[in-house]
Protein backbone atom coordinates (compact mmCIF):
# COMPACT_ATOMS: atom_id res chain seq x y z
CA UNK A 1 0.00 0.00 0.00
CA UNK A 2 2.93 2.48 0.95
CA UNK A 3 4.22 1.59 -2.81
CA UNK A 4 0.94 2.37 -4.04
CA UNK A 5 0.57 5.70 -2.27
CA UNK A 6 3.97 6.92 -3.20
CA UNK A 7 3.31 5.69 -7.14
CA UNK A 8 -0.19 7.94 -6.90
CA UNK A 9 1.76 10.51 -5.19
CA UNK A 10 4.40 10.81 -8.16
CA UNK A 11 1.25 10.71 -10.52
CA UNK A 12 -0.92 13.28 -8.81
CA UNK A 13 -0.42 16.83 -9.04
CA UNK A 14 -1.26 20.43 -10.08
CA UNK A 15 0.82 19.42 -13.38
CA UNK A 16 -0.66 16.36 -15.20
CA UNK A 17 2.19 13.97 -16.34
CA UNK A 18 1.43 10.81 -17.99
CA UNK A 19 2.76 6.97 -16.54
CA UNK A 20 4.11 6.59 -19.76
CA UNK A 21 5.74 9.87 -19.51
CA UNK A 22 7.17 9.15 -16.15
CA UNK A 23 8.52 6.10 -17.28
CA UNK A 24 10.57 7.72 -20.09
CA UNK A 25 11.77 10.40 -17.68
CA UNK A 26 12.94 7.89 -15.18
CA UNK A 27 14.31 5.26 -17.99
CA UNK A 28 16.61 8.09 -19.09
CA UNK A 29 15.05 8.60 -22.51
CA UNK A 30 13.08 12.37 -21.87
CA UNK A 31 15.45 15.19 -21.93
CA UNK A 32 15.38 18.47 -20.80
CA UNK A 33 11.74 18.77 -20.04
CA UNK A 34 9.64 20.73 -17.77
CA UNK A 35 7.73 17.23 -16.72
CA UNK A 36 11.49 16.16 -15.89
CA UNK A 37 12.32 18.86 -13.73
CA UNK A 38 8.59 18.71 -11.73
CA UNK A 39 9.14 14.83 -11.54
CA UNK A 40 12.68 14.46 -10.65
CA UNK A 41 13.29 17.39 -8.75
CA UNK A 42 9.66 18.58 -6.55
CA UNK A 43 7.43 15.18 -6.86
CA UNK A 44 9.83 12.32 -5.78
CA UNK A 45 11.73 14.28 -3.34
CA UNK A 46 8.57 15.46 -1.76
CA UNK A 47 7.12 12.16 -1.62
CA UNK A 48 10.28 10.24 0.25
CA UNK A 49 10.24 13.23 2.81
CA UNK A 50 6.79 12.19 3.24
CA UNK A 51 7.31 9.36 3.91
CA UNK A 52 10.37 9.54 5.86
CA UNK A 53 8.45 12.27 8.29
CA UNK A 54 5.60 10.24 8.74
CA UNK A 55 7.49 7.07 10.03
CA UNK A 56 9.94 8.59 12.04
CA UNK A 57 6.92 11.16 13.87
CA UNK A 58 4.95 7.79 14.54
CA UNK A 59 7.48 5.94 15.79
CA UNK A 60 8.36 9.09 18.27
CA UNK A 61 5.13 9.11 19.09
CA UNK A 62 5.05 5.34 19.73
CA UNK A 63 8.16 5.47 22.26
CA UNK A 64 6.83 8.54 24.22
CA UNK A 65 3.34 6.85 24.90
CA UNK A 66 5.14 3.98 26.58
CA UNK A 67 7.90 6.19 27.85
CA UNK A 68 5.00 8.24 29.18
CA UNK A 69 2.55 5.95 30.50
CA UNK A 70 0.02 8.27 28.32
CA UNK A 71 -2.26 7.46 25.30
CA UNK A 72 -2.48 11.13 24.54
CA UNK A 73 1.94 11.76 24.74
CA UNK A 74 3.10 12.65 21.50
CA UNK A 75 5.88 14.80 20.36
CA UNK A 76 3.96 17.73 19.76
CA UNK A 77 1.45 17.36 22.70
CA UNK A 78 4.55 16.79 24.91
CA UNK A 79 6.32 20.02 23.71
CA UNK A 80 9.22 18.29 21.74
CA UNK A 81 8.22 19.93 18.42
CA UNK A 82 7.85 23.13 20.47
CA UNK A 83 12.09 23.06 20.93
CA UNK A 84 12.43 23.04 17.44
CA UNK A 85 10.16 25.66 16.69
CA UNK A 86 11.57 27.94 18.97
CA UNK A 87 14.98 27.62 17.54
CA UNK A 88 13.69 28.01 14.27
CA UNK A 89 11.67 31.22 15.15
CA UNK A 90 14.92 32.61 16.37
CA UNK A 91 16.77 31.66 13.26
CA UNK A 92 14.05 33.05 10.90
CA UNK A 93 12.71 35.84 12.59
CA UNK A 94 14.90 37.03 15.49
CA UNK A 95 18.20 36.98 12.80
CA UNK A 96 15.84 39.19 10.65
CA UNK A 97 16.14 41.68 13.50
CA UNK A 98 20.35 41.64 12.62
CA UNK A 99 19.32 42.23 9.35
CA UNK A 100 20.02 38.61 8.00
CA UNK A 101 17.03 36.76 5.90
CA UNK A 102 16.44 33.27 4.99
CA UNK A 103 13.95 32.34 1.80
CA UNK A 104 12.86 28.35 2.83
CA UNK A 105 15.54 26.72 0.23
CA UNK A 106 18.31 28.67 2.25
CA UNK A 107 16.62 27.90 5.26
CA UNK A 108 17.00 24.23 4.89
CA UNK A 109 19.91 24.07 3.29
CA UNK A 110 21.64 25.76 6.74
CA UNK A 111 23.15 22.83 8.15
CA UNK A 112 23.78 24.70 11.87
CA UNK A 113 19.72 25.30 12.00
CA UNK A 114 19.18 21.51 11.43
CA UNK A 115 21.66 20.97 13.93
CA UNK A 116 20.48 23.66 16.54
CA UNK A 117 16.57 22.77 16.14
CA UNK A 118 17.81 19.42 17.21
CA UNK A 119 19.57 20.49 20.16
CA UNK A 120 16.06 22.80 20.73
CA UNK A 121 14.13 19.26 20.77
CA UNK A 122 16.54 17.45 22.68
CA UNK A 123 16.72 19.93 25.18
CA UNK A 124 12.76 20.20 25.53
CA UNK A 125 12.82 16.45 25.42
CA UNK A 126 15.10 16.16 28.50
CA UNK A 127 13.13 19.29 31.00
CA UNK A 128 10.37 16.79 29.89
CA UNK A 129 12.24 13.90 31.30
CA UNK A 130 13.05 15.59 33.93
CA UNK A 131 9.79 16.36 34.99
CA UNK A 132 8.29 13.07 34.28
CA UNK A 133 11.24 11.30 36.97
CA UNK A 134 10.23 14.14 39.30
CA UNK A 135 6.74 14.25 39.13
CA UNK A 136 5.01 10.59 38.84
CA UNK A 137 1.91 11.81 37.79
CA UNK A 138 1.44 11.43 34.14
CA UNK A 139 -1.47 13.62 33.84
CA UNK A 140 0.77 16.44 35.69
CA UNK A 141 3.81 15.96 33.25
CA UNK A 142 1.61 15.99 30.12
CA UNK A 143 0.42 19.81 31.53
CA UNK A 144 3.57 20.84 31.82
CA UNK A 145 4.26 19.49 28.24
CA UNK A 146 1.38 21.43 27.09
CA UNK A 147 2.36 24.70 29.60
CA UNK A 148 5.96 24.24 27.67
CA UNK A 149 3.95 25.04 24.70
CA UNK A 150 2.26 27.44 25.54
CA UNK A 151 4.89 29.17 26.84
CA UNK A 152 6.69 29.05 23.35
CA UNK A 153 4.05 29.86 21.09
CA UNK A 154 4.03 33.26 23.23
CA UNK A 155 7.59 33.60 22.79
CA UNK A 156 7.01 33.02 18.74
CA UNK A 157 3.93 35.22 18.48
CA UNK A 158 5.93 38.14 20.31
CA UNK A 159 8.71 37.58 17.72
CA UNK A 160 6.23 37.33 15.13
CA UNK A 161 4.65 40.89 16.00
CA UNK A 162 8.77 42.42 16.28
CA UNK A 163 9.58 40.24 12.72
CA UNK A 164 9.82 42.05 9.05
CA UNK A 165 7.32 40.94 6.81
CA UNK A 166 9.52 38.83 4.89
CA UNK A 167 10.88 36.74 7.50
CA UNK A 168 7.30 36.71 9.29
CA UNK A 169 6.07 35.16 5.92
CA UNK A 170 8.75 32.34 5.83
CA UNK A 171 8.64 31.47 9.18
CA UNK A 172 4.97 31.23 8.83
CA UNK A 173 5.33 28.85 5.65
CA UNK A 174 7.29 27.20 7.52
CA UNK A 175 4.70 26.17 10.83
CA UNK A 176 2.13 25.09 8.09
CA UNK A 177 3.73 22.12 7.70
CA UNK A 178 5.23 20.89 4.27
CA UNK A 179 7.02 18.14 2.74
CA UNK A 180 8.14 19.67 -0.40
CA UNK A 181 10.75 22.05 -1.58
CA UNK A 182 13.46 19.54 0.06
CA UNK A 183 16.63 18.29 -1.90
CA UNK A 184 18.34 14.94 -2.54
CA UNK A 185 21.14 16.10 -0.06
CA UNK A 186 18.93 17.31 3.21
CA UNK A 187 16.86 13.91 2.02
CA UNK A 188 20.18 11.71 2.58
CA UNK A 189 20.81 14.00 6.28
CA UNK A 190 17.23 13.21 7.31
CA UNK A 191 17.32 9.91 6.43
CA UNK A 192 20.51 9.25 8.21
CA UNK A 193 19.23 10.87 11.45
CA UNK A 194 16.15 8.87 11.25
CA UNK A 195 18.47 5.76 10.79
CA UNK A 196 20.38 6.31 13.64
CA UNK A 197 17.55 7.33 16.06
CA UNK A 198 15.60 3.93 15.12
CA UNK A 199 19.12 1.92 15.38
CA UNK A 200 19.70 2.95 18.85
CA UNK A 201 16.28 2.55 20.21
CA UNK A 202 16.52 -0.69 18.85
CA UNK A 203 18.51 -1.95 22.19
CA UNK A 204 15.21 -0.71 24.27
CA UNK A 205 12.50 -2.30 22.48
CA UNK A 206 12.04 -5.52 24.98
CA UNK A 207 12.66 -3.01 27.91
CA UNK A 208 10.22 -0.68 26.10
CA UNK A 209 7.83 -3.54 25.84
CA UNK A 210 7.85 -4.53 29.79
CA UNK A 211 7.73 -0.99 31.07
CA UNK A 212 4.10 -1.24 29.91
CA UNK A 213 3.76 -3.47 33.43
CA UNK A 214 5.29 0.16 35.22
CA UNK A 215 8.82 1.01 35.92
CA UNK A 216 9.52 -1.48 38.82
CA UNK A 217 8.41 -4.44 36.36
CA UNK A 218 10.66 -3.68 33.95
CA UNK A 219 13.22 -3.07 36.96
CA UNK A 220 12.49 -6.59 38.25
CA UNK A 221 12.89 -8.34 34.94
CA UNK A 222 16.33 -6.61 34.85
CA UNK A 223 16.21 -3.96 32.76
CA UNK A 224 17.71 -0.62 33.45
CA UNK A 225 15.25 1.94 33.55
CA UNK A 226 17.12 4.97 33.59
CA UNK A 227 18.71 4.33 30.42
CA UNK A 228 16.08 2.67 28.86
CA UNK A 229 14.48 6.36 29.47
CA UNK A 230 17.31 8.43 28.40
CA UNK A 231 17.87 6.18 24.94
CA UNK A 232 14.29 6.13 24.16
CA UNK A 233 14.06 10.01 24.54
CA UNK A 234 17.17 10.77 22.70
CA UNK A 235 15.57 8.80 20.39
CA UNK A 236 12.67 10.50 20.12
CA UNK A 237 14.25 13.95 20.08
CA UNK A 238 15.91 13.44 17.23
CA UNK A 239 13.31 11.88 14.85
CA UNK A 240 11.00 14.76 15.66
CA UNK A 241 13.34 17.02 16.16
CA UNK A 242 14.73 16.10 12.61
CA UNK A 243 11.16 15.95 11.43
CA UNK A 244 10.40 19.63 12.67
CA UNK A 245 13.57 21.50 11.43
CA UNK A 246 12.76 20.18 7.94
CA UNK A 247 8.92 19.75 7.52
CA UNK A 248 8.16 22.18 10.24
CA UNK A 249 5.82 21.04 13.30
CA UNK A 250 3.42 18.33 11.57
CA UNK A 251 0.33 16.72 14.03
CA UNK A 252 -1.66 14.89 15.03
CA UNK A 253 1.06 11.71 13.07
CA UNK A 254 3.37 11.15 16.25
CA UNK A 255 -0.49 10.87 17.96
CA UNK A 256 -2.46 8.45 15.75
CA UNK A 257 -0.48 6.42 14.27
CA UNK A 258 0.67 4.23 17.36
CA UNK A 259 -3.17 3.95 18.16
CA UNK A 260 -3.69 2.45 14.38
CA UNK A 261 -0.64 0.24 14.82
CA UNK A 262 -1.83 -1.10 18.59
CA UNK A 263 -5.58 -1.37 16.53
CA UNK A 264 -4.57 -2.80 13.85
CA UNK A 265 -1.94 -5.45 15.07
CA UNK A 266 -4.25 -6.03 18.29
CA UNK A 267 -1.13 -5.84 20.14
CA UNK A 268 1.18 -3.55 22.07
CA UNK A 269 4.85 -4.96 21.38
CA UNK A 270 7.11 -2.43 20.33
CA UNK A 271 8.90 -4.91 18.03
CA UNK A 272 6.58 -5.58 16.02
CA UNK A 273 4.73 -2.20 16.21
CA UNK A 274 8.10 0.19 15.65
CA UNK A 275 8.37 -1.52 11.65
CA UNK A 276 4.24 -1.30 11.34
CA UNK A 277 3.79 2.07 12.99
CA UNK A 278 7.17 3.19 10.78
CA UNK A 279 4.85 2.33 7.58
CA UNK A 280 1.71 3.21 8.47
CA UNK A 281 3.12 6.87 9.62
CA UNK A 282 4.25 6.39 5.89
CA UNK A 283 0.95 5.79 4.50
CA UNK A 284 -1.09 8.16 6.58
CA UNK A 285 1.56 11.05 5.50
CA UNK A 286 1.57 9.68 1.88
CA UNK A 287 -1.84 10.07 2.36
CA UNK A 288 -2.20 14.08 3.24
CA UNK A 289 0.83 15.25 1.45
CA UNK A 290 -1.11 13.87 -1.59
CA UNK A 291 -4.37 15.47 -0.21
CA UNK A 292 -2.42 18.66 -0.20
CA UNK A 293 -1.24 18.83 -3.60
CA UNK A 294 -4.77 17.97 -5.15
CA UNK A 295 -4.62 19.81 -9.06
CA UNK A 296 -8.45 21.07 -7.67
CA UNK A 297 -7.18 23.07 -4.88
CA UNK A 298 -6.16 26.06 -6.11
CA UNK A 299 -2.92 26.63 -3.97
CA UNK A 300 -0.70 24.16 -1.61
CA UNK A 301 -2.92 22.95 1.68
CA UNK A 302 -1.07 23.35 4.51
CA UNK A 303 -0.23 19.38 5.48
CA UNK A 304 -0.51 20.54 9.04
CA UNK A 305 -4.54 21.31 8.47
CA UNK A 306 -5.02 18.05 7.13
CA UNK A 307 -2.92 15.70 9.65
CA UNK A 308 -5.11 17.94 12.21
CA UNK A 309 -8.64 17.32 10.07
CA UNK A 310 -7.35 13.17 9.73
CA UNK A 311 -5.91 12.48 12.95
CA UNK A 312 -7.90 14.06 15.71
CA UNK A 313 -11.49 11.93 14.45
CA UNK A 314 -8.94 8.45 14.32
CA UNK A 315 -7.62 9.49 17.80
CA UNK A 316 -11.58 10.26 19.16
CA UNK A 317 -12.80 6.44 18.00
CA UNK A 318 -9.49 4.82 18.85
CA UNK A 319 -10.05 6.10 22.64
CA UNK A 320 -13.97 5.98 22.66
CA UNK A 321 -13.40 1.95 21.24
CA UNK A 322 -10.54 2.03 24.23
CA UNK A 323 -12.77 3.13 27.17
CA UNK A 324 -14.51 0.39 28.93
CA UNK A 325 -11.67 -2.59 28.20
CA UNK A 326 -8.93 -0.09 30.50
CA UNK A 327 -9.81 -1.38 34.20
CA UNK A 328 -6.64 -2.46 34.84
CA UNK A 329 -4.77 0.61 32.62
CA UNK B 1 21.15 -34.29 46.84
CA UNK B 2 20.02 -30.62 45.15
CA UNK B 3 21.85 -27.69 47.57
CA UNK B 4 18.62 -25.88 48.32
CA UNK B 5 18.48 -21.91 47.22
CA UNK B 6 19.05 -19.87 50.14
CA UNK B 7 18.79 -15.99 50.81
CA UNK B 8 20.13 -14.58 53.72
CA UNK B 9 20.12 -11.17 55.37
CA UNK B 10 22.91 -10.29 57.25
CA UNK B 11 22.91 -7.38 59.88
CA UNK B 12 20.83 -5.83 57.43
CA UNK B 13 18.85 -2.29 57.47
CA UNK B 14 16.77 -1.22 55.60
CA UNK B 15 15.04 2.37 54.68
CA UNK B 16 14.91 5.69 52.35
CA UNK B 17 17.38 8.48 52.18
CA UNK B 18 19.50 7.34 55.52
CA UNK B 19 16.36 7.15 57.43
CA UNK B 20 16.27 3.67 58.88
CA UNK B 21 12.80 1.61 59.02
CA UNK B 22 14.48 -1.43 60.82
CA UNK B 23 18.31 -2.25 61.54
CA UNK B 24 20.07 -5.67 62.30
CA UNK B 25 17.59 -8.00 60.12
CA UNK B 26 19.29 -11.67 60.22
CA UNK B 27 16.43 -13.59 58.32
CA UNK B 28 17.25 -16.32 56.14
CA UNK B 29 14.47 -17.90 53.40
CA UNK B 30 15.02 -21.11 51.58
CA UNK B 31 13.66 -22.86 48.79
CA UNK B 32 10.40 -24.92 49.47
CA UNK B 33 9.48 -22.88 52.20
CA UNK B 34 6.60 -20.39 52.26
CA UNK B 35 7.95 -17.12 54.96
CA UNK B 36 5.38 -14.71 55.60
CA UNK B 37 6.26 -10.93 57.21
CA UNK B 38 3.97 -9.50 59.00
CA UNK B 39 3.92 -6.10 60.81
CA UNK B 40 1.60 -2.66 61.14
CA UNK B 41 1.64 -0.62 58.16
CA UNK B 42 4.68 1.86 58.01
CA UNK B 43 6.63 -0.62 59.76
CA UNK B 44 8.66 -0.86 56.81
CA UNK B 45 7.51 -4.42 55.24
CA UNK B 46 7.14 -3.47 51.50
CA UNK B 47 10.56 -1.24 51.93
CA UNK B 48 12.13 -5.13 52.95
CA UNK B 49 10.06 -6.91 50.31
CA UNK B 50 11.77 -3.98 47.59
CA UNK B 51 15.07 -4.11 49.32
CA UNK B 52 15.80 -8.37 49.42
CA UNK B 53 14.62 -8.17 45.53
CA UNK B 54 17.21 -5.60 45.09
CA UNK B 55 14.36 -2.66 44.15
CA UNK B 56 16.12 -0.76 46.73
CA UNK B 57 19.66 -0.45 48.12
CA UNK B 58 20.11 -1.89 51.73
CA UNK B 59 21.35 1.16 54.75
CA UNK B 60 23.76 -1.24 55.95
CA UNK B 61 24.50 -5.10 56.11
CA UNK B 62 24.39 -7.83 53.40
CA UNK B 63 21.69 -9.76 51.38
CA UNK B 64 23.17 -12.75 50.20
CA UNK B 65 21.18 -15.22 47.33
CA UNK B 66 22.99 -18.71 47.24
CA UNK B 67 26.42 -17.05 48.72
CA UNK B 68 26.70 -14.31 46.41
CA UNK B 69 26.23 -11.00 47.41
CA UNK B 70 22.95 -9.49 45.56
CA UNK B 71 24.56 -6.60 44.24
CA UNK B 72 26.86 -7.99 42.39
CA UNK B 73 24.88 -10.11 40.43
CA UNK B 74 24.21 -9.03 36.60
CA UNK B 75 20.49 -7.65 35.89
CA UNK B 76 19.36 -10.70 33.58
CA UNK B 77 21.13 -13.73 35.75
CA UNK B 78 18.94 -11.75 38.73
CA UNK B 79 15.58 -11.81 36.93
CA UNK B 80 16.21 -15.29 36.41
CA UNK B 81 16.45 -16.50 39.94
CA UNK B 82 13.91 -14.17 41.68
CA UNK B 83 10.86 -12.20 41.27
CA UNK B 84 9.57 -9.46 42.75
CA UNK B 85 4.94 -8.44 42.72
CA UNK B 86 4.73 -5.35 44.06
CA UNK B 87 0.74 -4.81 45.62
CA UNK B 88 -0.46 -3.18 42.44
CA UNK B 89 0.19 -2.98 38.98
CA UNK B 90 -1.10 -1.09 36.21
CA UNK B 91 -0.48 -1.79 32.74
CA UNK B 92 -0.69 1.51 30.38
CA UNK B 93 -1.74 -0.36 27.00
CA UNK B 94 -3.52 -3.50 26.36
CA UNK B 95 -1.57 -6.96 26.72
CA UNK B 96 -2.52 -10.23 26.03
CA UNK B 97 -2.55 -12.63 29.16
CA UNK B 98 -0.75 -14.91 27.39
CA UNK B 99 1.73 -11.68 25.93
CA UNK B 100 1.69 -10.71 29.46
CA UNK B 101 3.09 -14.34 30.86
CA UNK B 102 5.43 -14.35 28.35
CA UNK B 103 7.19 -10.92 29.58
CA UNK B 104 8.52 -13.00 32.34
CA UNK B 105 11.00 -15.47 29.71
CA UNK B 106 12.33 -12.04 28.71
CA UNK B 107 15.38 -12.13 30.87
CA UNK B 108 16.00 -15.49 28.61
CA UNK B 109 15.51 -13.89 25.79
CA UNK B 110 17.60 -12.11 22.86
CA UNK B 111 17.80 -8.42 22.38
CA UNK B 112 14.86 -8.50 19.97
CA UNK B 113 12.89 -10.78 22.79
CA UNK B 114 12.81 -13.71 20.05
CA UNK B 115 10.70 -16.46 21.56
CA UNK B 116 12.14 -20.30 21.67
CA UNK B 117 9.95 -23.31 21.65
CA UNK B 118 11.57 -23.59 25.37
CA UNK B 119 9.70 -20.71 26.46
CA UNK B 120 6.67 -21.33 24.73
CA UNK B 121 6.64 -24.61 25.85
CA UNK B 122 6.96 -23.17 29.61
CA UNK B 123 4.33 -20.45 29.25
CA UNK B 124 1.89 -23.54 28.40
CA UNK B 125 2.97 -26.18 31.23
CA UNK B 126 2.04 -22.74 33.47
CA UNK B 127 -0.56 -22.23 32.28
CA UNK B 128 -1.84 -25.27 32.67
CA UNK B 129 -0.27 -26.24 36.44
CA UNK B 130 -2.03 -23.24 37.62
CA UNK B 131 -5.29 -24.11 35.89
CA UNK B 132 -5.58 -20.75 34.16
CA UNK B 133 -6.02 -22.03 30.48
CA UNK B 134 -9.91 -20.79 30.59
CA UNK B 135 -7.92 -17.00 30.90
CA UNK B 136 -4.95 -17.70 28.53
CA UNK B 137 -6.80 -15.89 25.31
CA UNK B 138 -7.99 -12.49 27.35
CA UNK B 139 -6.72 -9.15 27.44
CA UNK B 140 -5.35 -8.48 30.97
CA UNK B 141 -7.77 -5.37 30.85
CA UNK B 142 -10.46 -7.58 30.60
CA UNK B 143 -9.50 -9.77 34.07
CA UNK B 144 -10.90 -9.43 37.30
CA UNK B 145 -8.31 -8.45 39.99
CA UNK B 146 -8.17 -12.29 41.50
CA UNK B 147 -7.53 -13.68 37.51
CA UNK B 148 -4.78 -10.51 37.06
CA UNK B 149 -2.53 -11.82 40.14
CA UNK B 150 -3.13 -15.10 39.13
CA UNK B 151 -1.76 -14.09 35.76
CA UNK B 152 1.05 -12.42 37.70
CA UNK B 153 2.18 -15.13 39.44
CA UNK B 154 2.16 -16.87 36.86
CA UNK B 155 4.53 -14.66 34.25
CA UNK B 156 6.49 -15.27 37.84
CA UNK B 157 6.70 -18.90 37.68
CA UNK B 158 7.83 -18.99 33.83
CA UNK B 159 10.92 -16.79 34.94
CA UNK B 160 12.02 -20.25 36.95
CA UNK B 161 12.50 -17.68 39.70
CA UNK B 162 13.48 -19.78 43.27
CA UNK B 163 12.35 -16.34 45.16
CA UNK B 164 9.46 -14.92 44.81
CA UNK B 165 8.60 -12.15 46.65
CA UNK B 166 4.81 -10.63 46.97
CA UNK B 167 4.08 -7.78 48.58
CA UNK B 168 0.32 -7.56 49.97
CA UNK B 169 -0.75 -9.81 46.60
CA UNK B 170 -4.36 -10.58 48.55
CA UNK B 171 -5.13 -6.87 49.32
CA UNK B 172 -8.03 -6.52 46.80
CA UNK B 173 -9.40 -9.51 46.62
CA UNK B 174 -12.71 -11.33 47.79
CA UNK B 175 -12.33 -14.18 50.21
CA UNK B 176 -12.74 -16.80 47.25
CA UNK B 177 -10.15 -15.46 45.75
CA UNK B 178 -8.44 -14.70 48.50
CA UNK B 179 -8.67 -18.72 49.36
CA UNK B 180 -7.37 -19.50 45.82
CA UNK B 181 -4.04 -17.81 45.70
CA UNK B 182 -2.30 -18.75 49.02
CA UNK B 183 -3.68 -22.39 48.03
CA UNK B 184 -1.61 -21.85 44.79
CA UNK B 185 1.46 -20.31 46.50
CA UNK B 186 1.49 -22.74 49.17
CA UNK B 187 1.59 -25.53 46.32
CA UNK B 188 4.86 -23.28 44.29
CA UNK B 189 6.57 -23.60 47.80
CA UNK B 190 5.95 -27.33 47.80
CA UNK B 191 7.45 -27.33 44.26
CA UNK B 192 10.63 -26.12 45.73
CA UNK B 193 10.36 -22.84 45.52
CA UNK B 194 10.63 -20.26 48.11
CA UNK B 195 7.84 -17.80 48.97
CA UNK B 196 8.21 -14.71 50.78
CA UNK B 197 4.62 -12.53 51.41
CA UNK B 198 4.23 -9.83 53.18
CA UNK B 199 0.34 -9.93 53.99
CA UNK B 200 -2.03 -8.61 56.63
CA UNK B 201 -4.49 -11.43 56.20
CA UNK B 202 -3.67 -13.04 59.83
CA UNK B 203 -5.60 -15.92 59.84
CA UNK B 204 -4.10 -17.35 56.48
CA UNK B 205 -0.41 -16.17 57.02
CA UNK B 206 -1.08 -18.36 60.51
CA UNK B 207 -2.49 -21.19 58.61
CA UNK B 208 -0.17 -21.47 55.22
CA UNK B 209 3.23 -20.33 57.06
CA UNK B 210 6.01 -22.57 57.34
CA UNK B 211 7.98 -19.45 58.62
CA UNK B 212 6.53 -15.76 59.85
CA UNK B 213 8.37 -13.27 60.70
CA UNK B 214 7.26 -10.39 62.21
CA UNK B 215 8.62 -6.65 61.58
CA UNK B 216 8.80 -5.00 65.12
CA UNK B 217 10.64 -1.32 64.61
CA UNK B 218 11.83 0.01 67.84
Amino acid sequence: MMLILFISHILIGKVSISVGEILAIIGGEQQNSIHKFILLESRIPTAICALLAGGALSVAGLYMQTLFRNPVAGPYILGITSGSSLVVAFFIMGASSFGISFSKISLLDNSVLVFASLIGSLFFSMIILWFSIKVRSVATVLIIGLMLSSGVSAVISLMESMANKSSLQTFTFWSFGSFAGINYLQLSIMASIIALAIVLSLSQLKGLNLYIGGEIYAQSLGINVKQLKIISIISTALLAGVVTSYCGPIGFVGLAVPHLGRYLMKTSNHIILLPICFILGAIVCLLCSMIASLPFFDTQIPVNIITSLIGAPVVIYILWNQKNSMQHG
Amino acid sequence: MDKKHLLQCENLSIGYHQKSLLDNINWQFEAGKLYSIKGLNGAGKSTFMKTIAALTPPLQGKILLDNQLLHTYESQSLAQKLAYLGSQQQLSFPMSVQEFIMTGRYPYMNWLAKETEQDKSMVKQTIEALSIAKLQNKSIQALSDGEFQQVRIAAAVVREASFIILDEPTSFLDYKNKEKLWNMLKALSRDNKCIIIASHDMDYVERMSDVIYEMNPE
